[in-house]
């Protein structure tokens, strides 16, 4: 069952100018997004700068209140609530941050920081909080003795993040929202803080939503991928189906430009395909499908119609029009990706599949 | 030594043997720090080939921005370049007069700057900035007063046209915040090409920017570079871009050049334990992330006696902590220190 479920989600933002904040606008930060977060899984939001993955996420955690939609987790709505009936909720809901250097108060001790959440909830007296905070730093691998009494700024980035991972868990989340949670570290330190997050989800059956502009490594970590652009989810899939058959031309091209270290990789990905042009403001969003301006896909009509996310099998959705069944979803124009033939496991069926047959 | 310079035709010219465009030799680099003295750049020696492109990779704090630093001569006040050469066309930059370096400087080396959104100055539209620079020409100060007679535009505009911004005439009138990060980052490279340099620095060029758009600025800069027959100085951390850009691959650790290889050989192998253990820490699409390397950089106020890497190495031998190991040649067209590989124990 699904811990969190999104229904058309939406946030804008209003666009104002002069001295008494006139509206001109809305910035369509998030604009109708539905998801779905299954139990101790991982679902990886991946997308470019302003496509709407972190105001998604911290939607998601009730950090920003949606302008539209509902959340449900746990089977309750969660969304028009006032503040006193969430707090319960919120202990159940996690974030950490990008930046671990930013996200951490300079002036409180590792203690002080992990502690924090304990305190706001009323868990527990002095001595037992005490024993939480060195149990978490334990958890996390950083030992509570050399860091308890610690400042921010005498940390690394790794133990940094850690510290906050540790903040986190304080008060036995369900859902994490993992918000670009190794982009600022180093690939060494990074795998690190990779291999925690996987054995903590293990342990105590965390559900992650991890952003990440990252692609192979949200392949490493993710048991389902959604892809945004411009504030809409423009193809949801399981991981091995994302990366075997991206379906979506956004994602395709996305998936092209992957950098890679080996010849193996670069296999995997597909015919290099370079947009037009880059990711328009937010606030500008093209009529009809608001990816056409960049898309080397587009037919008569991609200017005016706006997609569906279309269910190309049960557990497989792309927002393009080439897979609408009315207009005999002719798919993208075929490029096999290369290598795909020498691949495991049974294909997955797509509409262009189900055409060739 | 100016024979290198006349010829000027010659490629890859670290496989040919003639001498290289610029040659950095046992560069040493302290700053003083209030804490005492940090031993950070540690006997570096690289060389880039006339039409060759180098990639310096390595992680934070490995040095790889004070060593393009040291190459422009924009260390900080507290940084004392112990010892070293870093010859340039035949002359060392170290011991230049700083008007000579100044005519150097953003002519014949100039830097692609990391940041687009905070290497262009927000005051002034980008064809000010892209006319001041072209102006200068090396003189000890850009001139007040611009002669407004269009040969300056006309080639701004032409250094627009080549690093592909779509509507140059509008981008010439347009503010910095008016354009985008990619637009930026091509702006940024336009200025540094405007001199006609021979060689380029770039420091983390793109790893600001989204994927596609990375992808597409440096495809275009390696056709670019490729074209001209320039040589260029990549520095950066992500081992995806390097291996786009570069003909040969430093990696740096501590302050230390670990491993040299060509950018192909490297990749398939690595005989260094730092290189081996970077490259095992990459996300692969293949599946996999790597283990990580254990431990954090040294301390350079103290660093370690000997090998800088020993006490994260897990292949660390005695003679690790007692005798450093030199960058030397462990097979052909590769240097590799440590003492794994015998050339490197002398």
């Amino acid at each position: 069952m699904a811990l969190l479920e999104a229904e058309a989600l939406v946030k804008h933002f209003p666009l104002t100018v002069g001295l008494f904040h006139r509206k001109v606008g809305d910035v369509k930060a998030v604009d109708g997004v539905s998801l779905a977060l299954e139990e101790g899984r991982t679902l990886a939001l991946v997308g470019e700068t302003g496509s709407g993955k972190t105001t998604l996420g911290r939607m998601l955690v009730r950090l920003l209140d949606p302008t539209g939609g509902r959340i449900v987790f746990a089977g309750e709505e969660i969304t028009g609530r006032p503040e006193a009936a969430l707090r319960p909720i919120r202990r159940q809901l996690q974030m950490v941050f990008q930046n671990p250097a930013s996200s951490l108060n300079p002036r409180r001790r590792v203690k002080e920081i992990i502690e924090e959440p304990l305190v706001i909830h009323h868990v527990g007296g002095p001595r037992q909080r005490l024993r939480r905070v060195a149990e978490l730093l334990e958890r996390v691998e950083l030992p509570p003795a050399d860091f308890l009494a610690r400042f921010p700024h005498s940390l690394s980035g790794g133990q940094r993040q850690r510290v906050a991972i540790a903040r986190a868990l304080a008060l036995h989340p369900r859902l994490i929202v993992l918000d670009e949670p190794t982009s600022a570290l180093d690939v060494s330190v990074q795998a690190k803080i990779i291999a925690l997050l996987r054995r903590l989800q293990q342990e105590f059956g965390l559900t992650y939503l991890f952003i990440s502009h990252d692609l192979s490594l949200v392949r490493n970590v993710a048991d389902a991928v959604a892809v945004m652009y411009l504030g809409k989810i423009v193809e949801l899939a399981p991981t091995e189906t994302l990366f075997r058959r991206p379906s979506h031309p956004y994602t395709r091209a996305l998936l092209s430009a992957i950098p890679t270290v080996s010849d193996e990789e670069a296999a995997l990905i597909p015919e290099k395909i370079t947009l037009q042009g880059e990711i328009p403001s937010p606030a500008r969003v093209p009529a009809g499908c608001a990816f056409h301006p960049r898309c080397y896909a587009r037919i008569p009509g991609c200017e005016r119609i706006v997609p569906e996310l279309i269910p190309v099998n049960p557990s497989h959705g792309v927002r393009c029009v080439l897979y609408d069944p009315l207009m005999g979803a002719p798919g993208l124009p075929r490029v096999p990706a290369p290598g795909s033939s020498d691949r495991k496991g049974p294909p997955v069926g797509t509409p262009a599949d189900a055409h060739d047959a | 030594m100016a024979s290198g310079e006349l010829t000027g035709v010659g490629r890859r010219t670290a496989e040919t043997g003639t001498e290289p465009l610029l040659a950095i030799e046992d560069l040493v680099i302290h700053f003083r720090l209030y804490e005492g003295r940090a031993r950070v750049i540690n006997g570096v020696n690289l060389t880039i080939g006339r039409g060759e492109s180098v990639a310096l990779v390595g992680e934070t704090g490995c040095g790889k921005s004070v060593t393009a630093k040291a190459i422009l001569g924009l260390l900080p006040a507290n940084a004392e370049i112990v010892s070293g050469r870093i010859t340039f066309q035949g002359r060392d930059l170290l011991r230049l007069p700083a008007e000579e370096l100044q005519r150097i400087r953003g002519r014949r080396i100039a830097m692609i700057f990391q940041d687009p959104g905070t290497a262009l100055n927000p005051v002034f539209t980008v064809g000010d900035q892209l006319q001041d620079v072209a102006a200068w020409q090396g003189r000890p100060r850009a001139p007040l007063v611009r002669r407004g007679d269009g040969e300056l535009r006309r080639r701004c505009l032409e250094i627009l046209r080549l690093v592909r911004i779509p509507d140059p005439e509008g981008t010439f009138r347009r503010f910095p915040v008016e354009l985008s990060g990619g637009m930026r980052q091509r702006v940024l490279i336009a200025l540094a090409l405007l001199g006609g340099p021979d060689l380029l620095i770039a420091d983390e060029l793109g790893t600001a920017l989204d994927v596609s758009i990375q992808d597409q600025i440096l495809e275009e800069l390696r056709e670019l570079v490729r074209t001209r027959g320039l040589s260029v100085l990549y520095i950066t951390h992500n081992l995806g871009v390097a291996r786009l850009v570069s003909d040969r691959i430093c990696v740096m650790y501590g302050g230390e050049i670990a491993e040299v290889a060509p950018t192909g050989a490297m990749f398939t192998r690595q005989l260094h334990p730092y290189a081996q253990g970077l490259l095992a820490a990459v996300p692969r699409l293949t599946g996999g992330v790597g283990a990580g390397i254990e431990g954090r950089i040294p301390d350079y106020l103290n660093p370690p006696p000997a090998c800088r890497f020993a006490p994260r190495c897990p292949f660390r031998m005695d003679l690790c902590d007692r005798q450093r190991p030199v960058l030397a040649q462990a097979e052909p067209d590769r240097r590799v220190a440590c003492h794994l590989y015998p050339a490197s124990t002398r």
